[in-house]
């Protein structure tokens, strides 16, 4: 037997090996991969549908589509990730090429090295094999039927976003009662787009509220939302840009959330204070008012009982003020006994190793403590006040709580600013207060003058009358002008009484009330503002209070119902109505119905001679509803409403909201009964 | 380059030869195809066949045809109950010479080429093991003197399935020394009226012979070169060790009815026979085809199986 050397792997074998193995990876793939693909393709469909119709909460849905995508590169990676040896490789492309095995053999044989004739003989005979064969005969790719799915799947996930939309109004579909048509009772709202006109009201509605109680920032961010609501009405902006914008407001004002934490304790003060209040009788109203948690009415009792203390002598002023300084007295040690109370609480919660019940005791502990504080304050002067704020936020400082001694920065700054803006605001009533006094001493003297003169003149003389008449009128206008100014100043200058230092204390708590609402609010609204600008988007059309081509196709619908002419604008009014007798002005506002018929569209109208016969109606029901009739007389019998719309709509949308909080209803669903109710709330006037 | 084509000269010449010695013997002998195969297979490798079928298949026609075309010298036995070993292996015998009296071994028939061992499974067991060493050792021992058997040296013994009585089946130790078990089938149809026409007319088929023993030593040594793809020999292997019970890949029918597997003498037959057919169709390596070809006259099948499991 010849002996022969050694030769390594054909070139060429080695290429249609490595891509035999690609091909055979890619083949697993498209086998093992894309049935599953199919399956995690139609659920993201599913989940993307479900988003955008807002079925249940969207970012739920955009979780769970992030997760299928994961799914789906995770069977990718599974699928290519298999081991392929190159025996694989060479079996597949041998078999393609007449299956005697060689191709196998032969890389055996370099894995393996044997040498010998043989060896030579086998290597040469795969390269001969290899080149009558190409991998993509060795590896076909066959689609498995499932994989077709997979591009309907993909155009449905484009075409989602603009075909499904979530549920919102469309005046248009639901048509209006024909009464209503021929009264022209329509209401504006429903000629625009409901929630663009809505939108626009909440935002003057948050202006207006911002203005009287906002700061400098949630101001500044509430007219940033006009200006981008004005700028999508304009076409100046795109809804996407403006929604992303009302995303980044609503964003900062959750970021920058500076709630004041007195805010709180207060509340619990004024309950504390309410209890004690009550037990001295001249305070009993006082209390009921800070009982009801009714501030507006707590600062009006406290005025009165400012007048009766002004009223009152010295002594009996001084009995008063430690009456009032004795109940807040009391209501702090209550607190504090409740704070003792809750600290054994924690204490023993943390005994018995339930650590999330005995934080929340702590904390309980914490604020009755701090609203202790508050009622010892709250018979302070300002200064005093604002001193105490200061101590702790440097305690809260010194404890690092950085948060806490940030918010209570802020409330201390709000404060100074309060003080000043009432100095300023006292100034102001002096001064306008001298010059009204002024003005009007100076007519009432000029009148009592003129009276007395006229009286004297018969005796002395016009002239004379009226010179003597003008002093003492001028004297006693001052008199009376200047009094009140000084009154003020006094009061400024002295020290003040307990329940003026409760009323400060009630401002300030009003304020920040006020304040944070406004920031609350505003926030709300940049999320309205984003919610209406997504769905703006996704209804195509967003200027000129057409909420889309759906709804304009239903209005032309109803416009050529009408008989309107395709294309043209709304109804015609009076145009083409009857006016009876022909005496009636031709100018003026008909019913809105003509009683022509409706253009051509069909072809000349024929009129066919009918012979008609007449009957007779009873007046019995025939139908499921009430007549008219019926019901106007119904109304009649129950009597009319007498409670106010507003207390009424007030009443519903706190029951509606409950039910929203509570309830489990799709988002999409939530916005429709919101947008509802400001649809129908009470304006100004009702 | 020289070299390769000798080479190939020399592969194309052992196919040549191979598929002559088979058109000889398919002179006389009719259709059994895959038989013939096996036997020039196991002719090939150095190893033994039992053939196995009823009375009249022409298995003795097939051992004395063979011996023919090989030109070898050949012997038969026919196995009965009384035969001995020393009728099979030889004996010392007193010879009476010009020195005087002295033994002399008398070589027995089994000092032959090709030696027929008919109806072996009618011998004792103490004959049958006689024949079984010469068979693995090639060599006999007689008082105490070893005596070589010639080379090419193949045995082929043939057993009837049936008439049972009185007979020594081979236990599966013995069986096993052969490399190849065939069955010989009962011709089809148009088989047998060939077979009738070939041996009851007045002509009988010339059988020439075709190939040498030095011949036959030459493709042997050829047969044992060619090398094995680890991968195949690993086929091999696995296809032996799912004959096993305790087999991590045997199926479920091996568990529940074979006892034991096949031994590794029939792995060393599968891939001796592989290299035998891939050679004999011209290959330099064998295939998958030819191992699953092989797998059953191998007996790696054909274990002891255990039917009271079942």
């Amino acid at each position: 037997m010849p002996a022969m050397s050694s030769i390594v792997l054909p070139a060429q074998l080695n290429s249609s090996l490595s891509r035999t193995r690609f091909r055979l990876r890619f083949s697993r793939f498209i086998q093992k991969a894309l049935p599953i693909w199919s399956v995690l393709g139609g659920l993201i469909v599913f989940a993307s549908i479900v988003e955008h119709a807002e079925w249940i909460e969207p970012a739920w849905m955009r979780n769970l589509q992030w997760m299928l995508v994961a799914a789906m590169a995770g069977v990718a990676v599974w699928s290519v990730s298999r081991v392929i040896t190159v025996h694989q490789a060479a079996a597949l492309l041998d078999a393609a090429a007449g299956g005697d095995t060689v191709i196998p053999a032969a890389v055996s044989f370099t894995r393996h090295p044997q040498e010998g004739p043989f060896v030579e003989m086998t290597l040469s005979q795969a390269a001969a094999h290899t080149a009558r064969v190409t991998p993509a005969k060795a590896v076909p790719l066959l689609f498995p039927l499932a994989a077709m799915a997979l591009p309907f799947f993909g155009m449905s996930y484009i075409a989602v976003p603009h075909v499904v939309e979530p549920p919102r109004l469309f005046w248009g579909l639901v048509g209006q009662p024909a009464l209503v048509n021929q009264l022209d009772l329509t209401p504006n709202f429903a000629k625009e787009d409901p929630e663009f006109t809505v939108l626009k009201e909440e935002i003057q509605d948050l202006l207006r509220q911002t203005e009287l109680f906002g700061n400098s920032k949630t101001k500044e961010l509430a007219r940033e939302l006009k200006r981008i609501v004005d700028a999508v009405e304009k076409g100046v902006m795109q809804p996407s840009a403006a929604a992303a914008k009302a995303e980044e407001i609503a964003k900062a004002l959750a970021n920058g959330n500076d709630n004041d934490p007195t805010t709180k304790e207060m509340e619990a003060a004024f309950e504390e204070l309410a209890k004690t209040l009550k037990k001295e009788k001249e305070f009993s109203d006082l209390a009921k008012a800070f009982e009801q948690k009714d501030f507006d009415s707590v600062k009006r009792e406290l005025s009165k009982i400012e007048q009766q203390r002004a009223a009152k002598t010295p002594e009996e002023q001084k009995k008063m003020d430690a009456a009032m300084q004795k109940a807040m007295d009391e209501a702090a040690r209550n607190l504090e006994t409740k704070a003792a109370q809750a600290q054994a609480k924690a204490k023993a919660l943390e005994n018995q190793k339930k650590s999330g019940e005995a934080e929340d005791a702590r904390k309980d502990a914490e604020k009755y403590r701090r609203a202790a504080d508050t009622v010892r304050q709250m018979g302070k002067s300002p200064g005093e006040k604002a001193e105490a704020l200061k101590k702790r936020m440097q305690e809260a400082e010194k404890a690092g709580d950085k948060e806490q001694a940030d918010a209570l920065k802020k409330a201390m700054e709000r404060m100074q600013k309060a003080q000043e803006q009432a100095q300023k605001a006292q100034q102001q009533g002096q001064q306008q207060g001298q010059q009204q006094g002024q003005q009007q001493g100076q007519q009432q003297g000029q009148q009592q003058g003129q009276q007395q003169g006229q009286q004297q003149g018969q005796q002395q003389g016009q002239q004379q009358g009226q010179q003597q008449g003008k002093q003492p009128g001028q004297q006693q206008g001052q008199q009376q002008g200047k009094q009140p100014g000084q009154q003020q100043g006094q009061q400024q200058g002295q020290k003040q009484s307990t329940s003026q230092n409760m009323g400060d204390s009630v401002d300030n708590y009003m304020r920040n009330r006020s304040e944070q609402e406004s920031q609350q609010k505003t926030s709300n609204t940049a999320e309205e503002v984003r919610e209406a600008m997504k769905r703006l988007r996704q209804g195509g059309q967003c200027k000129g209070g057409n909420s889309g081509g759906r709804q304009s196709g239903v209005q032309d619908f109803f416009r050529r119902a009408n008989g309107g002419q395709p294309g043209q604008g709304g109804k015609q009014p009076g145009q083409g109505g009857q006016k009876p007798g022909g005496k009636q002005p031709g100018g003026g506002q008909g019913s809105g119905i003509g009683s022509e018929d409706g253009g051509k569209l069909l072809g000349k109208t024929e009129r066919t001679e009918v012979k008609t016969t007449d009957h007779q109606l009873d007046s019995k029901r025939q139908g499921d509803g009430p007549t008219r009739q019926q019901i106007i007389l119904g109304a009649s019998d129950k009597g009319f409403s007498k409670t106010q719309y507003k207390e009424v709509y007030t009443k519903y949308q706190e029951a509606a909201k409950e039910v929203l909080k509570d309830e489990k209803i799709p988002p999409g669903y939530k916005h429709l009964v919101k947008v509802y109710y400001r649809l129908i709330r009470p304006r100004e006037g009702q | 380059m020289e070299n390769k084509v000798k080479f190939e000269q020399e592969v194309s010449e052992f196919g040549a030869d191979l598929r002559r010695l088979k058109e000889e013997v398919q002179k006389f002998i009719v259709g059994q195809g895959d038989v013939i195969d096996g036997v020039l297979s196991c002719l090939m490798c150095d190893g033994h066949v039992l053939l196995e079928g009823v009375p009249g298949l022409g298995k003795t026609m097939l051992v004395n045809t063979l011996a023919k075309a090989l030109s070898l010298p050949f012997s038969r036995i026919q196995f009965t109950p009384d035969l001995m070993p020393a009728d099979i292996l030889g004996t010392n015998i007193i010879e009476e010479k010009a020195g005087g009296k002295q033994f002399v071994f008398q070589a027995g028939p089994v000092f032959t080429n090709i030696l027929l061992a008919d109806e072996i499974n009618r011998a004792t067991p103490k004959t049958q093991s006689a024949l079984l060493e010469a068979m693995q050792e090639k060599i006999v021992t007689v008082a105490g003197k070893t005596h070589k058997l010639p080379r090419p040296f193949m045995v082929l013994a043939t057993q009837n399935p049936l008439e049972m009585e009185g007979t020594y089946p081979l236990p599966e130790a013995q069986v096993d020394r052969f490399l190849f078990k065939l069955i010989v089938p009962f011709p089809k149809k148009d088989e047998l009226h060939e077979i009738m026409n070939r041996t009851t007319g007045k002509t009988t088929p010339e059988i020439s012979p075709v190939l040498t023993g030095e011949r036959i030593n030459e493709m042997r040594e050829l047969v044992r070169a060619m090398p094995i793809a680890h991968e195949l020999s690993d086929y091999a292997l696995r296809v032996l060790e799912a004959t096993h019970p305790e087999g991590t890949d045997a199926p479920a029918e091996v568990k529940k009815f074979v006892r034991f597997g096949g031994s590794p003498r029939a792995a060393q037959a599968i891939l001796l026979a592989a290299r035998v057919r891939a050679l004999a169709a011209g290959r330099y390596a064998i295939s998958y085809d030819d191992i699953r070809s092989v797998v059953k006259p191998a007996r790696v099948c054909a274990p002891t199986i255990s039917w009271i499991r079942s």
